[in-house]
């Protein structure tokens, strides 16, 4: 798994922290800033609609007010030259002369006829009444020098009376001028429209700017159109009021007069064929974005029929925006710059505090590595007052009680070492007491006998003995000593002494278990008593004495048959009380027989579920064993004790001992020469055939006895003289034959077998005989012992 | 059980019948008989219809029978019994006898 240290885990944390707390308020501060540049947008739009409004409307109704005064000038004059009209007689009449070059730059009322045919005369009386306007005019005309030019009215009958200081430019002097008016947009306007018009714009003929006239129509006495009063008026500096506003780059107002034309200041020379061209002609009011990106606010000058406008470009309008979107890159930037920063520093400061936190900790780490070394002296140096100085103090203090307490252990466990080791040596003892030898006698071929004791932990009771008490008597003890340890392993010791000694004295089983019982039961004051199976086995009739003093029965296997508890009276065990007399039975053991006996350890072996092992467990291990030596046999009933029990400790000794009798063999002793065979084959014959064994079988045995015997005559003695032996005994259903000569020691089982695939020619005819053995018989064995040659053969019959 | 040695001759053929046991005592038996007649035999025929059994003995003299014939003629063995057979099978001898069954 990978490691993830203390250390990493803060400056992590620490560094997550910072992070998500940058990331959410960098990103609700751009949030906010991108909202409010989004409303200014909005607001910046709507309020320069607004400004454009007012703008359009105010500047539209100072130019209908400030042409509003011509109009009603010059109305004041038509109405007054209809008065002059209806009350001529309430008038003097004042001459009017044409243009004289003496009144250059004096204001004056002055002639100019309409044309030839006109003859002063004819319209001097009209002229000269309307002679009486120069009253009227000059004031007017006084208070507004330099934008009123001049004032004149033109008459249906030819003449015009202008009132000027442009004298001078009359170049006739004194004589009458001519000018035809009556084409004028001046006066047809006024003359169709029958009321105050204002002409176009035009550019005053003297040089001095943007000019426009108004003009009224006048009516004779009889209210028939008679002529049109005008003045020139110089709007330049109206103009220049109008337009002149100061609303931004590329920003102005312009003025559209009736005919369409735009009257923009000087040096903006602009067309209007956009989308709001339309509605700007047709004299709507309003503000609209058109297509070209600028935004246009209109309105119409009532009196002229002019429309005033103002176009703004939105980008003029949105500047701040665009300003403001440059502050938000650079308010990320700055943020991002500033997030850089900061986390750097967090790490920084993240991985101080971290090692300042771990390295208490790692140090103490090394310290209880130390300590859990095994260096109880050793000692954590931190004296920080915190909780890991805290943990310091308590390690410290884990150390110091560690090295008592090991100190009390070490001083316990000498003791209690001792203990053992003298038990184990008890143990030793008690064991080196049985006999150990297996298989024992292994001379003697009437029986093969093995016993095993497996000690429970502690020293135990248990005992096994067998013993020879002369040639032809095999004694047998099974034991189990009441109690464990020390004591038990005591009384363990004199009751096999005793039994063994006053078994080696001659007497039936229940006289020595007599005698063992009241030896045992003086001064028995711990109350120790023992059972006991005896029995001593005749070796050559099979027949077996048993006394058994309150111990398990034994199992018996019969040649060929089942193992099965042989069930006998008991006597109490040996120690329960004095002068106890001792049940015996004998049965007999006929050869190829078995006998199993053993301790209650072996039906008693508990697993962890508190079964119990069992006879009934016992006796299927041992039915599980076929023609198996004894060794054998206790080592499969082991393992199925071991199997059952499994992980359970073993409560008791586990003692057991097999006996498997062969009987002694009847023997032919001989002269090891080949004229001896039929002397041995008739022996042998004569036994098989007693057992009806069937002819073909005796042939094969009668090959096989041959081929070894021939053998021993011929090699044995190396030409010598000797003797062999020829055994032959029945073991359950098979035959046994085993042949002993003292010669030369010689196993024919290991020489290699012969070849019996070569031809005639090349084929060695030595080997063939025990080739033949080996093939025909059921087993085969040699053994060399006591400076003999032992080979033994088995056949099935 | 002692062996019985039959034999019948004709021209270069040579029957010889086999009565009892062929063992290590009676071997020589046959082993001296054979090294008398068979001289100039081109056809041998044992014939063991009686024969109880053989050993290694005999089967040392069959081999040492069947390497000569091997040299000037044939050599047959007839009416075997079962142990005999087996006993030729065990050791490989069926390979190398011609066995009549």
């Amino acid at each position: 798994m990978k490691r993830y240290p203390i250390r990493s885990k803060v400056q992590r944390m620490v560094l997550a922290i910072s992070f998500a707390a940058l990331v959410i308020t960098s990103a609700a501060g751009i949030i906010s800033m991108l909202l409010i540049r989004s409303d200014s947008e909005k607001a910046l739009i709507q309020q320069t609609e607004q400004n454009l409004r007012t703008i359009t409307t105010s500047k539209a109704e100072l130019a209908d007010s400030e042409l509003g005064k011509y109009s009603d000038y010059v109305q004041n004059f038509a109405d007054y030259i209809h008065d002059l009209y209806e009350n001529p007689s309430g008038y003097v009449p004042h001459e009017v002369l044409p243009p004289k070059e003496e009144n250059a730059g004096v204001f004056i009322i002055q002639r100019t006829l309409r044309d030839k045919n006109t003859s002063i005369d004819s319209v001097k009386d009209e002229l000269f009444l309307l002679g009486n306007l120069e009253q009227v005019w000059a004031p007017v005309l006084m208070s507004n020098k330099g934008v009123i030019t001049t004032i004149y009215a033109g008459t249906e009958s030819g003449f015009l009376a202008s009132y000027d200081d442009q004298s001078d430019l009359s170049a006739e002097n004194g004589r009458d001028t001519y000018y035809d008016y009556s084409g004028s947009a001046w006066y047809t306007r006024a003359k169709e429209t029958g009321r105050v018009c204002f002409t176009d714009i035009y550019q005053d003929s003297y040089g001095r700017g943007m000019m426009i006239s108004c003009a009224a129509p006048f009516y004779d006495a009889g209210n028939n159109f008679s002529g049109v009063v005008c003045m020139d008026i110089l709007i330049s500096d109206l103009h220049k009021a109008i337009v002149d506003i100061d609303i931004g780059e590329n920003s102005f107002a312009f003025l559209v007069d009736g005919a369409g034309k735009i009257i923009s200041p000087s040096g903006r020379d602009m067309t209007l064929d956009n989308s709001a061209a339309v509605d700007i002609l047709a004299g709507k009011t309003g503000v609209s974005l058109a297509d070209d990106d600028i935004y246009y606010a209109y309105t119409p000058i009532k009196s002229t029929g002019w429309k005033f406008c103002v176009r703004i470009p939105e980008s003029v309008i949105l500047f701040p925006v665009h300003l403001m979107d440059q502050n938000v890159v650079f308010t990320i930037i700055l943020f991002l710059a500033a997030f850089v920063i900061i986390i750097l520093i967090v790490a920084f400061v993240a991985r101080k505090f971290s090692k300042r936190l771990t390295t208490p900790i790692i140090a103490l780490g090394h310290d209880a590595e130390e300590i859990s070394a095994g260096n109880l002296d050793h000692r954590a140096e931190i004296h920080s007052n915190d909780e890991i100085g805290d943990l310091a103090k308590n390690f410290n203090d884990m150390a110091a009680s560690l090295k008592d307490y090991i100190k009390n252990l070490a001083a316990v466990t000498a003791e209690k070492e001792r203990i053992g080791a003298e038990l184990n040596v008890a143990t030793q003892i008690q064991a080196d007491m049985l006999p150990r030898i297996m298989p024992p006698y292994s001379d003697n071929e009437a029986f093969d006998l093995y016993a095993s004791m497996n000690p429970a932990k502690e020293v135990g009771g248990d005992f096994y003995d067998f013993f020879l008490i002369d040639d032809n008597h095999l004694a047998m003890v099974m034991a189990d000593v009441s109690g464990k340890g020390v004591p038990a392993a005591l009384f363990m010791v004199i009751a096999k002494t005793l039994i063994k000694n006053r078994a080696m004295m001659g007497g039936t089983p229940g006289e020595i278990l007599a005698y063992v019982n009241n030896q045992l039961c003086e001064g028995n004051e711990a109350e120790l008593f023992v059972t006991v199976w005896l029995g001593i086995l005749d070796l050559s009739t099979g027949t077996v004495k048993v006394s058994n003093a309150g111990h398990e029965y034994p199992a018996i296997c019969r040649a060929g048959g089942k193992y099965e508890l042989m069930i006998t009276k008991h006597s109490p065990a040996l120690a329960t009380m004095e002068g106890l007399k001792f049940r015996e039975h004998e049965f007999v053991l006929n050869p190829g027989d078995d006998l199993y006996i053993y301790t209650d350890g072996v039906p008693e072996a508990t697993n962890i579920h508190d079964e119990l092992y069992g006879t009934d467990r016992m006796l299927a291990a041992l039915n599980a064993t076929t023609n198996d030596t004894s060794s054998k046999v206790l080592a499969a009933v082991k393992k199925s004790v071991d199997d059952f029990t499994g992980e359970a400790p073993q409560f008791d000794d586990i003692t057991m001992l097999c006996l498997q009798y062969f009987g002694k063999p009847e023997t032919l002793t001989i002269d090891a020469k080949t004229e001896r065979l039929d002397d041995v084959l008739d022996f042998v014959d004569a036994r098989l055939e007693g057992w009806e064994c069937p002819m073909k079988t005796i042939t094969q045995i009668n090959i096989a006895v041959e081929e070894i015997f021939v053998n021993i005559a011929h090699y044995a003695y190396a030409g010598g003289e000797g003797e062999a032996a020829i055994g032959i005994r029945r073991l359950g259903d098979e035959a046994e034959i085993i042949f002993t000569d003292s010669g030369t020691p010689y196993n024919p089982l290991e020489r290699e077998d012969p070849d019996v695939t070569l031809s005639a020619e090349e084929r060695q005819i030595g080997g063939l005989g025990i080739y033949i053995v080996k093939k025909s018989m059921d087993a085969v064995s040699y053994k060399y012992s006591s400076n003999k040659n032992i080979l033994t053969i088995r056949k099935r019959i | 059980m002692a062996l019985s040695i039959t034999k019948a001759s004709s021209s270069s053929s040579l029957t010889i019948t086999l009565d009892g046991r062929l063992d290590t005592t009676t071997a020589p038996q046959l082993e001296a008989e054979l090294n008398t007649s068979i001289n100039g035999v081109k056809d041998l025929v044992f014939d063991m219809a009686s024969l109880a059994y053989v050993s290694s003995a005999g089967l040392r003299v069959l081999l040492k029978a069947q390497k000569i014939m091997n040299k000037q003629g044939k050599m047959t063995i007839k009416n075997a019994g079962q142990e005999i057979l087996e006993i030729f099978e065990v050791t490989g001898f069926d390979e190398i006898l011609n066995i009549e069954k």
